[in-house]
């Protein structure tokens, strides 16, 4: 019978492996675990319960198996450690309308679990979501912390002291935390190494702390951790449903600790999530953070949020770091602004004061500017699957002529789309375009017209040189301008009629009113009538007397004075249309300055 | 689509400047009606506040070439850009055939402009119309002034969408870029006019698309 013993044995064999590979595949699952509960069992004194290693291949887990394997296997949520933390050390954070009206008893130990806690070890300082707070001491809150509510409040670890999740009674007294190997230094938490053995051996986890404890004291010597920074080692890491987390060194703002307790309550967090977890402040990556100069942002402060301390740092060369994906996700709105809480968060300790009084959901807006000053090119690449909507052949339209034209003016090569701007200092060639006509669309302006027609007659000796280019500005045009073409282009504006401009003792420099008799009066009379109101007005501290209109029967008059020119002219039945007569007050604004007149005066 | 008269054989385009406050869409239509002779363009017509803030449009038409048998005129709008004045614009977009989105490149005025051109693709939507199908380039107004933003980040902004349309940077008040922008958008617009004028000149009873006058 060698081959039916030969079978028999292959089928144990067989299904020996096959038990074996099914354990092997969820082992990884329990690894942690098991380890610590293997540990556990040798320390606390259990040896009578097998680990999974120490039970034979081929031996399936039972369903009865001992409490500890099922659940740790499984609930994960169950085994998270907690923290007892006095009312009191964070209390006086909370936001006083949120506060129910009865004081409770500071001493009053509430228990966090240390999975939502983020531990500065540095500080000795724990944050945690005020939401989280809400759930673990409801009663003093007068009503259930909302989203817009949620803030990072931070306290110290000093008074507080770590206990097991399952352990349903808060330790009779809270005894301060002492590192595992030595004495810590004055004012800092120290690690109960041996404080609470008792509530240690009671489960999986509170074990698995201990041992990370004992584990990392020996490794580090004299209390230090890796990075040789003194470490309150049963914080240095946090389980959670993947894994471990190292919080060491982390600063988390709030919206990252909402999202890893919303990536926890789910099913897997990803490992970007993870990643992103690592977020610190100063200390960030570049492709995390964007660094940021605070003197920017505060130069762009809301007034609202403003206080008199803050004002006091407007020459400060302090740089803090916001969250990059936070900053991206809001640059296609074309506006930045960061909660009062996160910026806070990212200030340097010694700057946090001056900003505490500001409420933590309000808006601090971020300066567009400073953050292109260190912003990725990534960071807003268009889409790649863009359709280009520019035609392919070119249609002559009525107004390709005069965009040639201005692209000859400004120096651009082509009139195409995203044709590069030239510099300021380039400036037009007014000549050559008032002179140039277009085929066959629309023409030019009125240029033509105006070199046809004869110049007004100028007073020689009293000439006033005028800048053509600033002049162009005033009235929007190419063409080169001297005096009689700027008053007869006044004349032309929308409501006037003509228009004339002469010396305060009546000489006529340039224009003309519909009536000749009428241009010898007002050119004698009006500045006359004018330097006399402005000398009347002067008493009531009205300002400058720019224009004065006279109303006379069906004509309407308006007179303009600045230094020895004064300028008239002459309305078409109505009185001066929006703008207009701030364009003739700018026109002899710029007539003065050049005047050969004046500088005699 | 354009307004066609059959009777005095004339086809209307209706362009519309389009943009946040102050960006200077009024100032394109000034610098356009200042080079056009006065024989191919009628008054401008803009009513506005003391402030010289565009209270309810500004109008320039403008005549010009022969189309098809056609004579073409061009009307040109702006709409004022103050936020409140949302049906006056509504009003001003109807039967739209062209749109120049006016953007101010200062930093503080990205925001703006972001809401300007999506306040475009909402009252473009009541009209059962989009910017996919509606002639449009994009003008990237104020380069000249100091804080400016880049235009890589405004392309970002507002040319972002999956068709990608053409953009100038222009300095509206001295008129750099202002008849490229024009002439960019009119071509858009009678190529699309050409690709549709069997339909639309087929007169009142030959296509459905055709607005009488």
């Amino acid at each position: 019978m060698p081959f039916l013993h030969w079978f028999r044995k292959k089928s144990r064999s067989t299904e020996a492996e096959a038990k074996a590979s099914s354990v092997e595949k969820w082992r990884p699952e329990v690894t942690t675990v098991t380890e610590a509960a293997s540990e556990n069992s040798e320390q606390a004194g259990v040896p009578d319960t097998p680990s999974i290693e120490q039970q034979p291949i081929g031996t399936p887990v039972p369903a009865t198996a001992p409490p500890e394997l099922q659940t740790s296997s499984t609930a994960e949520p169950a085994s998270t450690p907690h923290l007892s933390v006095p009312l009191g050390a964070f209390y006086e954070k909370l936001p006083p309308p949120l506060l129910a009206p009865i004081r409770p008893d500071l001493k009053r130990l509430i228990e966090i679990a240390i999975d939502d806690l983020v531990i500065d070890q540095t500080a000795q300082e724990a944050t945690v979501p005020l939401s989280i707070l809400s759930l673990s001491c409801p009663d003093i809150f007068v009503r259930p912390v909302a989203l817009s509510d949620e803030i990072p409040i931070t306290f110290s670890l000093s008074g507080s002291v770590p206990i097991s999740a399952v352990e349903s009674p808060p330790p009779p007294e809270a005894q301060p935390l002492r590192t595992a190997a030595e004495a810590p230094e004055s004012g800092s938490p120290v690690v109960p190494a041996d404080t609470q053995p008792e509530h240690a051996e009671k489960t999986d986890e509170s074990l698995l702390i201990k041992e990370q404890l004992t584990k990392s004291a020996p490794e580090t010597g004299s209390g230090q951790i890796e990075s040789g920074e003194r470490h309150w080692a049963p914080t240095v890491r946090a389980t959670t449903a993947s894994g471990k987390i190292k919080l060491r060194d982390v600063t988390v703002p709030t919206d990252e600790l909402i999202r890893l307790r919303e990536s926890e309550a789910g099913a897997k967090p990803s490992a970007s999530v993870i990643g992103e977890t690592e977020f610190s402040g100063r200390a960030a990556s570049a492709e995390k953070g964007i660094s940021l100069r605070l003197q920017s942002v505060l130069s762009n402060f809301p007034p609202g949020l403003e206080r008199p301390s803050i004002q006091a740092l407007s020459g400060t060369q302090t740089e803090i770091v916001l969250p990059l994906d936070l900053i991206q996700s809001q640059l296609a709105q074309g506006r930045v602004v960061v909660p009062a809480a996160t910026f806070c968060k990212a200030l340097p300790n010694d700057l946090k004061p001056y900003f505490e009084t500001i409420e933590p959901g309000a808006e601090i807006p971020i300066p567009l500017r400073e953050i292109f000053l260190g912003l990725p090119q990534e960071a807003i690449k268009l889409r790649e699957d863009q359709e280009i909507d520019h035609p392919q052949e070119t249609i002559q339209t009525p107004f390709s002529a005069q965009a040639e034209e201005d692209a000859k003016r400004f120096g651009l090569h082509t009139p195409a789309a995203t044709a590069p701007v030239p510099d300021q200092e380039e400036k037009p060639a007014p000549a050559e375009v008032s002179k140039t006509v277009s085929a066959g669309g629309l023409h030019a302006d009125a240029g033509e017209q105006e070199v046809s027609s004869p110049p007004s007659p100028v007073t020689p000796e009293a000439q006033v040189k005028v800048d053509s280019e600033r002049l162009q500005a005033i009235f929007l045009t190419d063409e080169t301008l001297d005096l009689p073409k700027t008053i007869r282009k006044v004349g032309e504006l929308p409501g006037l009629r003509s228009c004339l401009l002469n010396t305060t003792d009546g000489l006529k420099l340039a224009g003309s009113l519909d009536v000749p008799g009428q241009e010898q009066a007002v050119s004698v009379l009006v500045p006359e009538l004018f330097e006399q109101a402005r000398a009347k007005l002067a008493d009531m501290h009205l300002g400058a007397l720019e224009t004065i209109t006279l109303y006379c029967g069906r004509d309407q008059l308006s007179t303009f004075l600045q230094g020895n020119l004064c300028l008239t002219v002459l309305h078409d039945n109505r009185p001066f249309k929006p703008g207009v007569r701030e364009k003739v007050q700018a026109v002899i604004n710029e007539l003065v300055p050049l005047s050969g007149s004046e500088k005699e005066l | 689509m354009p307004t066609i008269n059959y009777a005095s054989k004339e086809i209307q385009f209706k362009i519309v400047y389009y943009g946040a406050a102050l960006c200077g869409k009024t100032t394109n239509l000034v610098y356009i009606h200042s080079r056009i002779a006065p024989a191919y363009r009628g008054d401008l017509v803009s009513l506005a506040t003391a402030a010289d803030r565009t209270l309810f449009f500004d109008f320039l038409p403008l005549s010009a070439v022969v189309l098809q048998g056609f004579k073409t005129k061009f009307q040109l709008y702006t709409v004022p850009g103050q936020v409140i004045y949302n049906a006056t614009r509504q009003l001003v977009l109807r039967n739209v055939d062209g749109v120049v989105f006016v953007a101010d490149s200062q930093w503080d005025k990205m925001e703006e402009n972001v809401e300007s051109f999506r306040n475009l693709e909402q009252n473009l939507q009541k009209q059962s119309l989009s910017l996919d199908v509606v002639p449009y380039v994009l003008q990237l107004n104020k380069r000249d002034l100091q804080d400016v933003a880049p235009t890589n980040y405004l392309q970002y902004l507002l040319n972002n969408r999956k068709r990608r349309v053409q953009s100038f940077e222009s300095i509206a008040s001295i008129g750099v870029n202002v008849f490229s922008t024009l002439d960019a958008v009119t071509q858009l617009l009678l190529h699309k006019f050409n690709r549709e004028r069997g339909k639309l000149l087929a007169g009142p009873g030959g296509g459905g698309a055709v607005r009488d006058r």
